[in-house]
């Protein structure tokens, strides 16, 4: 590779890390200082021991749960669309693999409009029995909490063993077979083992997810349960202990480093290509009775936990239930449009009263801003990785440690930094691009890299020989080739804007919500219409979202995956 | 001791195996001889239980395998890929078979040794299979298969992964090898030196159907149609003018150059494309103005580019159905 001037590569490392040390490493470093600060003046009986044992246990007993629950369900669905040929196999795989790219607001709503008072369950139970208030209280439960992340999570499961399940060699279990093992043995000792690394690595990978879970537990648990992220939030911003939440940043910033780190090892290639397969698919027809009934109980219980609480959403926002005007008792239902006609007009209720098309406006503004500081700040850190070398390689984590941070802490970091001076001014929300292109970043670098390596210099040798100068280069070599990799990179960065709620649920001024917080505020407010609108916003969100992941899915190179 | 009977199989809905049936007897090695696509890796898959056939029987000593699971079948497969355990060490491998066997670890480990020896890969037991080259790991592959004594062999195209000089190296090895074992075996192969190197018998596969099965010296001299013959490479095949179903084979080291005494059919005049030296003679390619190219094998050097006469005497050709 030819060697371009220091100090070119010394200016594109410069914006980047600068925005980093600014917007990610500052309000990091203030996190740390605030706590260690306040311990020297105070004293360690400044923390009560249960303050940071109690979130942290429950934090850890949830996780494990929801991670061994996931488990449960995802191995065996795996197993069934590696292996089994059925009809609608494809659709079936698609819809599980939605709820992992749903926003976490997106997620609670679904199961609220399934099993909450309001939901598809009480209210049928209503109607059957003739009850006058809802039966079943499943929401705010430790159950919900579970199930929404069983249902969040069994996709990763699905993805990663189910991609080194289809490519595992199907010569090595026969070959166990047939020096005399029996299928069970041949499982046992061969699949099993040469499975376990991707099976290890997505169990770390949804325990990570589950342990940093914010939006589900906060609005699916109710006040009784609190996770980490969960009681960063409560500390900071209903109690404003500030110094608790950094106790609580910093040791959930060491949990999730840990657990990245033990994934990077796992995720170490291992048997080379010699226990992947050449071209055989593997797939067919469930033969045995045995075999018939597991696909049979699979379809069912994964249309049961996976595709209900997609479909509960959508349906019950079209769906009306609610006292008609004037006549108490007399019950309205039916098919309704009026949640989304609603969503674009401006009723000025009380004054924390937000039209939900403001919080439209304002979540695309932020995604949009987002988007493209997100992208460009990519670019940037990717040529920068890119020309840098062996250093390159020594400082790529800078970039990536964002990914390990949550975004509550985040939110708390900015919250710290920037509090006294921008709080007072109003000015707070404009953080909230910063702070989702900090999420973005690690994502979208990862992507354009990649494509990045993949252009050979001669290319550029050939045009500039060809008398092009830098720029013209760029223009004409690079962003062409790239042009997949950005495109895929606009996107990333647009929904996870859009979907992001931890940070947001800091940043976010009171009158200019995004979609995700004023989906939050409204479900929590009684009366119907509120109720109505949060679901019609959260399905608007969804169906961007998945929009949004097919076109990403379509742009990308075959043989890149997410995980 | 195997009977295979009326196998049929089909893919993406064509038929791959058509009603194939061969039998094979105690301490016989017969080679499974077909194009690539021709349905033999699939056939050695049915018999060893792996797959089932849509119809047909496999029979062992009299006895229907069809509801015998792969694992009670005794039967050894070696893969193409050799399917070595990724996970395991070259000793664990050729140990697998003997392990699920319940066999006592003295005797596993003396088996495994001896096994080791014979391919004198002793040193390597203690590697990870990953870290051996080709030719290697088709060894241990080997030594695996054999390891549990199986009492059949089958090998899907053992040298396929090779390149050719190891392959012509390693034929040699593995024809000393698997007639030491003594056991039935079932080779399966593309390659018609290969298989003419090592077999008792043949069976030649085309279109999922056994064309031809014998020695290979009856099939060298008596091939049952003009595609096993253009199959095992055995000479020209030029159309029969009267009756367009026959060919005439005509083999290159009978043919003879220039101007033929007696009247022939088998006269042909045209430009030489090729004379090549190959030890004891010269391998003459010739083109007809029908285009027709003819190889002959003579004693004569020639040059490129002239013209030349060939002649076969009839007594020499073979008619053969097309």
């Amino acid at each position: 590779m030819q060697k371009r001037p220091s100090w070119q590569v010394i200016l594109l490392w410069a914006i980047p890390l600068a925005f980093l040390a600014v917007f990610f490493y500052q309000p990091l470093v203030a996190i740390f200082r605030l706590v260690f600060s306040e311990r020297f003046r105070q004293g360690w009986q400044l923390f009560r021991w249960t303050q940071v044992s109690k979130p942290l246990g429950f934090t850890l007993y949830q996780a494990t749960l929801s991670t061994l629950l996931t488990l449960v369900l995802g191995l065996p669905a795996a197993w069934l669309f590696a292996r089994f040929q059925f009809k609608g196999r494809k659709i079936l795989r698609t819809m599980t693999i939605i709820p992992f790219i749903l926003p976490t607001v997106v997620v609670a709503t679904a199961f609220n409009t399934l099993l909450g008072s309001r939901g598809w369950l009480n209210l049928g139970l209503m109607s059957l029995f003739d009850l006058s208030s809802p039966p079943l209280r499943v929401l705010n439960s430790m159950g919900a909490i579970l199930l929404a992340h069983v249902f969040y999570n069994t996709s990763i499961v699905i993805r990663m063993v189910g991609s080194s399940l289809s490519r595992l060699n199907q010569n090595l279990p026969a070959a166990a077979q047939s020096l005399g093992a029996s299928p069970w043995k041949a499982f046992k000792e061969v699949t099993l083992p040469l499975l376990m690394p991707s099976i290890l690595s997505a169990t770390l990978m949804v325990f990570l997810f589950d342990f940093t879970s914010f939006g589900v537990v906060l609005m699916l648990g109710g006040p009784q349960f609190s996770t980490l992220e969960v009681e960063i939030y409560n500390q900071a911003m209903s109690r404003f202990n500030l110094p608790v939440a950094g106790l609580l940043s910093i040791i959930q910033l060491i949990f999730t480093l840990l657990l990245s780190a033990m994934i990077n090892r796992v995720n170490q290639p291992r048997y080379g290509k010699s226990a992947i397969a050449s071209e055989r698919s593997g797939l067919r027809k469930a033969k045995t009775a045995w075999e018939k009934a597991f696909v049979i109980f699979m379809i069912v219980t994964l249309l049961l936990l996976m595709v209900t609480p997609i479909l509960s959403l959508v349906t019950r926002s079209f769906f009306t239930f609610e006292a008609a005007r004037g006549e108490r008792g007399e019950l309205q239902t039916g098919f309704t449009l009026r949640y989304y006609r609603e969503l674009f007009f401006n009723r000025e209720g009380s004054l924390f009263y937000v039209p939900p098309i403001a919080a439209i406006r304002n979540s695309i503004s932020y995604a949009s801003i987002t988007m493209l500081l997100a992208t460009v700040l990519g670019l940037l850190a990717a040529y920068a990785i890119h020309y840098s070398g062996a250093s390159g390689r020594f400082l790529e984590p800078l970039f990536m440690l964002p990914l390990g941070a949550s975004s509550v802490t985040l939110g708390l970091g900015f919250l710290i930094v920037f509090g006294s001076s921008l709080l007072t001014q109003g000015r707070f929300q404009a953080l909230i691009p910063i702070a989702h292109a900090l999420v973005a970043l690690p994502l979208v670098t990862r992507t354009i890299l990649p494509a990045l390596r993949g252009i050979p210099e001669n290319l550029r040798l050939a045009a500039k020989n060809m008398g092009a100068n830098p720029l013209r280069v760029f223009r004409e070599v690079d962003l062409p080739i790239l042009f997949r990799a950005i495109a895929v990179s606009l996107l990333f960065a647009f929904t996870i804007s859009l979907g992001e709620f931890g940070a947001s649920s800091f940043l976010s001024n009171v009158a200019m919500p995004t979609i995700p917080v004023a989906i939050y505020r409204y479900i929590s407010q009684p009366g119907a219409l509120n109720y109505g609108q949060a679901l019609a916003m959260s399905s608007l969100l969804m169906l961007v979202c998945v929009l949004g992941s097919l076109l990403i899915e379509h742009l990308r190179l075959p043989g890149e995956e997410m995980f | 001791m195997l009977s295979v009977r009326d196998i049929y199989k089909s893919y993406e809905g064509k038929p791959l195996l058509n009603g194939v049936s061969f039998d094979l007897q105690a301490g016989e090695i017969i080679c499974l001889l077909g194009a690539s696509g021709s349905g033999k890796s699939t056939l050695l898959r049915i018999i060893a239980g792996l797959e089932d056939a849509e119809s047909g029987a496999v029979y062992w000593q009299g006895e229907d395998l069809a509801h015998t699971p792969p694992h009670k079948r005794g039967f050894g497969l070696m893969f193409q890929d050799y399917a070595l355990f990724p996970h395991r060490t070259v000793y664990e491998n050729v140990a697998f078979g003997l392990r699920t066997q319940k066999r006592p670890a003295d005797e596993i480990d003396a088996i495994v040794s001896q096994r080791l020896q014979s391919i004198r890969m002793e040193s390597f037991a203690n590697r990870p299979v990953t870290e051996l080259s080709g030719g290697e790991q088709q060894r241990v592959a080997l030594a695996r298969a054999l390891a549990p004594n199986p009492r059949l062999l089958m090998l899907d195209e053992p040298l396929g992964a090779l390149d050719h000089n190891l392959r012509n190296q390693l034929t040699n090895e593995l024809r000393y090898m698997l007639r030491e074992s003594h056991k039935p075996v079932i080779y399966v192969t593309h390659d018609r030196q290969e298989a003419f190197g090592l077999a008792d018998r043949l069976v030649i596969l085309n279109h999922g159907l056994v064309v031809q099965e014998g020695g290979p010296q009856e099939l060298f001299e008596n091939p049952a149609d003009a595609w096993v013959a253009q199959f095992l490479g055995l000479g020209n095949l030029v159309e029969d003018e009267q009756d367009p179903s026959n060919s005439w084979l005509l083999r290159p080291h009978d043919g003879h150059l220039g101007e033929s005494p007696q009247a022939t059919r088998f006269q042909f005049t045209g430009e030489i494309l090729d004379c090549v030296y190959m030890g004891e003679s010269y391998q003459l390619k010739l083109r007809t103005p029908e285009e027709q190219i003819l190889l002959l094998e003579t004693n004569q050097q020639c040059l490129p580019d002239q013209e030349a006469s060939v002649y076969w005497t009839e007594e020499k050709a073979q008619c053969l159905k097309n």
